[in-house]
C-alpha cells in the first residue's frame, strides 16, 4: 500500500503487522515456537516478493494466507515443530503459556479451514466478508466453516451450542 | 455462565497481548538493498533451516584436507535400506534411507527430507544468482555470510565433481544454544544462472558421518525439464491415442472442454473450487479446476498473488487468445509435498461481462503433458 505516494517499507509493514500475524500463527499452530517459525517464513515470503506485494491494498492478507497455507501439512507441521524445538532448545516453562490452553487445544484440533476461519474471526474480529477476502474463499464457504467450527468448539469445551452469527 | 463467544474473545485478547509482548525480530539482515540482494535472503533462509534442523559438533577428522567427494555412489551403510528422493523441480535425485520423510519447504529451502527421529536431513533449493558471479564467487560470498552471521566453525572447502558438474563443497560445524550439527553443503553449477544448493547434515551425538558422505555421493543432477520453456496455448487437435473424449461444460463458468471419459468428479485435494475433475486413482494425479471469477479476484495479478501465497513459483506466462477471447496463461511450480500436482497451468480467459473463466490444469512432474495439452487446446468459450 502506498502512503502519501511513498511505497511502504518492508520494515514498517513488519513492525505494524508482526504481533497480529504471530497471534494468528499461534492460533493455528500448537506452540509459540512453531508460530514464530511460521511467522518468519511468511514474512520472508513477503520480503522476497516485496516489490509486488507492497502495492497490494492489503499486503497483510498475503502474509496471513502464507501462514494458513504453511500450517496445514501434517508432515511439514511435524518437521517445523521439531525444528523449532531444535532451534530454540528446550522451551522455558513459560514458553507456551496462554491463559486458556484448553481453548487453543480445541482450536488446534479443528480441521484446517475451520481453524483458519475461527482464528481470524475471534482474534481479529473480522466479519465473514473480510475473512473470505483474506483467505480467498467464497463467503458462503467461510460462513459454513465458521458455523461448523463454533459448533465443534462448543461441543469440545462443554458450552451451549452457539447461535448463528451473521455479520 | 461464560458463553463460547465470551471465552473465545477472552482467549483471543490474551493471545494478542502475548504476541505483542514478544520481541520484533531483527529485520536488518532482510534489508532489500541491491548490493545484498537475493543471495543474502537465501543465505538467511539457509541459515535458518540449518539452525532449525540441526547443528553440530564438528568431528570431521582433518579439516585441512580437501573433501573426498565420491563421483560415483558407494554402497549404502550397513542396515540402511536406500530409497531415491527425486525432486523434479530441482532436477535432483539423491539416495536416502527408505524411512525418511519429505518435509516440504522450510525457512527458504524449497525441499527437505528428514530422518525420524530427526537426526539427519537433506535440504535443497535452486537459487538464482542475479549478480552473475562464477560458482566460486557465489559460494565464497555465501560462506562469508554464514561465518559472519552464525556461529560457524568452517571446515574444508574445495571444488569437486558432482555427477559431472562443477560444485563447491564445504563442510562446517554450526553451534547454537549449545547444540551442534555437522553439515556438508554442495553448491552445484547447473549450467545456467541457477545454483543448486544441497545440504546434508547430521545431528550429534549420534555421529553418522558414513551416512552423510554416502548420501552426498549419490547426488545426481539433471537439467530442470521445462522450467525455462515458454508457455503457449496449443493448437486444437484430436485426443491422444487411446483417450476417449467427453465434453465437460461446468455450470456458470462460460467455458467447455474435452476431458478423458474416465476422469472423475472431484480433485485429489481439498478445494473450494466447485468444478473439479481428476484422473482416476489416488495421490498426486492430473486434474482440472474451473471457476468464474469477478475482475477483482480473476485478474492476472490477483491470481498470481494467490499462487505465490501458496508457495508457487511462476515459470512462464503469456498473453494468448482462446477461442477468440483474450486470455493469460501461466505455468506454475507448486510445492510438491501437497497432493496437488506440482505443475499447474492456469488460464484466465476474459469474458464479455468483465469476469474471468479461470481454469487450472495440474499434473505431477514427470507425467507426459500430452493429455493436459490436449485438454487446454479444446477450450471453447460458451458465454
Amino acid at each position: 500500500m502506498a502512503v502519501d505516494g511513498e511505497p511502504r517499507s518492508f520494515q514498517s509493514f513488519m513492525a505494524a503487522e508482526h504481533a497480529a500475524i504471530l497471534a494468528f500463527a499461534r492460533a493455528v499452530s500448537r506452540s509459540w515456537a512453531e508460530a514464530e517459525d511460521l511467522t518468519q517464513e511468511a514474512f520472508l515470503a513477503a520480503y522476497q516478493r516485496w516489490d509486488a506485494i507492497a502495492s497490494y491494498d492489503k499486503p497483510g492478507a498475503f502474509v496471513r494466507r502464507v501462514v494458513a497455507n504453511k500450517s496445514v501439512s501434517g508432515v511439514r507441521r511435524r518437521v517445523r515443530a521439531a525444528a523449532a524445538v531444535e532451534r530454540l532448545g528446550p522451551p522455558p516453562a513459560h514458553e507456551d503459556e496462554v491463559a486458556d490452553p484448553e481453548f487453543w487445544a480445541a482450536v488446534a484440533a479443528l480441521p484446517s479451514q475451520q481453524r483458519h476461519v475461527v482464528a481470524l474471526y475471534y482474534l481479529e474480529d473480522r466479519p465473514v466478508a473480510e475473512i473470505a477476502q483474506v483467505l480467498e474463499r467464497a463467503e458462503g464457504t467461510v460462513k459454513a466453516h465458521l458455523a461448523a467450527a463454533r459448533r465443534n468448539l462448543a461441543e469440545a469445551l462443554g458450552h451451549d451450542r452457539p447461535d448463528e452469527e451473521d455479520r | 455462565m461464560t458463553t463460547l463467544d465470551e471465552r473465545a474473545r477472552a482467549a483471543a485478547a490474551d493471545l494478542r497481548d502475548r504476541a505483542g509482548d514478544r520481541p520484533l525480530p531483527d529485520v536488518g539482515s532482510l534489508d532489500p538493498s541491491p548490493r545484498r540482494g537475493r543471495v543474502l535472503a537465501v543465505a538467511l533462509a539457509a541459515a535458518a533451516i540449518v539452525v532449525v534442523l540441526a547443528a553440530v559438533a564438528f568431528t570431521v577428522g582433518d579439516r585441512d584436507d580437501d573433501i573426498d567427494v565420491i563421483a560415483s555412489p558407494g554402497p549404502a551403510p550397513a542396515g540402511i535400506e536406500p530409497a531415491t528422493w527425486s525432486v523434479d523441480e530441482l532436477g535432483l535425485s539423491v539416495q536416502v534411507p527408505g524411512d525418511w520423510e519429505p518435509g516440504g519447504s522450510a525457512a527458504g529451502f524449497t525441499h527437505s527430507i528428514v530422518g525420524d527421529p530427526m537426526d539427519a536431513y537433506v535440504l535443497a533449493a535452486l537459487v538464482p544468482d542475479h549478480a552473475g558471479r562464477d560458482l566460486d564467487g557465489f559460494a565464497t560470498a555465501r560462506r562469508a555470510w554464514m561465518e559472519a552471521e552464525l556461529d560457524v566453525d568452517a571446515g574444508a572447502s574445495s571444488e569437486a565433481d558432482v555427477d559431472g558438474r562443477l560444485a563447491s563443497v564445504w563442510e562446517y560445524t554450526l553451534r547454537l544454544s549449545g547444540r551442534e550439527a555437522v553439515v556438508t553443503e554442495y553448491v552445484i553449477d547447473t549450467g545456467g544462472q541457477d545454483r543448486l544448493i544441497v545440504v546434508v547434515g547430521e545431528l550429534l551425538p549420534v555421529g553418522q558421518e558414513e551416512l552423510r558422505r554416502w548420501i552426498g555421493s549419490t547426488i545426481e543432477v539433471e537439467s530442470v525439464a521445462g522450467s525455462g520453456a515458454p508457455v503457449e496455448h496449443p493448437v486444437a487437435e484430436g485426443p491422444p491415442d487411446g483417450v476417449e473424449p467427453v465434453e465437460w461444460a461446468p455450470p456458470v463458468v462460460g467455458l467447455a472442454m474435452d476431458l478423458p471419459a474416465d476422469w472423475e468428479p472431484g480433485a485429489p485435494f481439498e478445494t473450494s473450487v466447485p468444478n473439479a475433475r481428476s484422473a482416476p486413482g489416488e495421490g498426486p494425479r492430473p486434474f482440472v479446476l474451473a471457476s468464474r471469477l469477478g475482475a477483482a479476484a480473476g485478474n492476472p495479478a490477483a491470481r498470481a498473488a494467490a499462487r505465490e501465497a501458496e508457495g508457487g513459483v511462476q515459470e512462464a506466462s503469456a498473453e494468448v487468445v482462446v477461442d477468440g477471447r483474450p486470455a493469460t496463461v501461466a505455468r506454475w511450480r507448486m510445492p510438491v509435498d501437497e497432493v496437488a500436482a506440482a505443475i499447474q497451468v492456469e488460464y484466465g480467459i476474459e469474458l464479455e461481462d468483465g469476469a474471468y473463466a479461470v481454469v487450472t490444469i495440474g499434473y505431477p512432474p514427470g507425467v507426459d503433458p500430452t493429455v493436459a495439452d490436449w485438454i487446454r487446446s479444446s477450450f471453447r468459450v460458451t458465454d
